[in-house]
């Protein structure tokens, strides 16, 4: 994909996440909704829709920036170093979630234990259904 | 001393399988007269990478292997020694 329509893209998802913290701030000022966490998750989006506005419109603006940001994006060590953090990281959640079953069982609380089972098991079955799907794909 | 534990070093992180790849971007570059940046620049990747790939630190993919022998007007196989364990 040309990288500018990506940016192009990249501002219009920016600009509906900010949408989306407007209106859920608005909800959450006119007690629509009464969470809390609702606001504070609507100014959140409003924080990082703005920002990602402003920085892939002076990417989109600025050639030079522009370059750099391409290569920066698309640069094969950086690639494989985001992969490799990925897959690190995915490996360090579930034996974390894994133990804090385990924990949980033990401690009596089977609700957690079982919420944090399910969770587990359908994070393995997306990374199964991946795959199968990158192995058709390769 | 200090060299050969670097050398060392370098040739077990190359290592993968029993087999490593070795280069000669830095030497190549020297000849051309051109920084690593500029390299960089030429070829599509940050600083970073042809940093990392002149200490060994990292292998690159074919694509880039081909484009770094372009730039160089060179072989792939002059600028990346694929060597066997005995």
């Amino acid at each position: 994909m040309d990288f500018r329509k990506k940016l192009r893209y990249r501002i219009i998802a920016s600009a509906i996440l900010l949408i989306i913290g407007i209106v859920l701030n608005i909800l959450s000022a006119v007690d629509v909704i009464k969470s809390e966490f609702f606001g504070i998750l609507g100014f959140t989006f409003i924080f990082v829709g703005a920002l990602r506005i402003i920085k892939t419109y002076k990417s989109m603006t600025d050639e030079e920036r522009c370059k750099q940001e391409k290569i920066k994006e698309t640069d094969e060590r950086n690639l494989k170093i985001w992969g490799d953090a990925s897959r690190f990281t995915l490996s360090g959640y579930g034996i974390l979630v894994f133990i804090a079953v385990v924990v949980c069982e033990i401690l009596g609380k089977s609700l957690i234990a079982d919420v944090l089972s399910v969770s587990l098991c359908a994070l393995f079955a997306v990374y199964l259904i991946f795959i199968v799907i990158l192995s058709k794909k390769y | 001393m200090y060299n050969v534990i670097i050398a060392n070093v370098k040739q077990t992180l190359q290592k993968n399988g029993g087999d490593y790849l070795n280069n000669k971007i830095k030497e190549y570059r020297r000849i051309k007269d051109v920084t690593q940046d500029d390299l960089a620049k030429a070829v599509d990747v940050t600083r970073q990478t042809i940093i990392s790939l002149e200490s060994g630190r990292y292998n690159a993919s074919l694509i880039l292997a081909h484009k770094l022998a372009v730039f160089f007007g060179v072989t792939i196989e002059e600028l990346f020694i694929f060597e066997e364990e005995q």
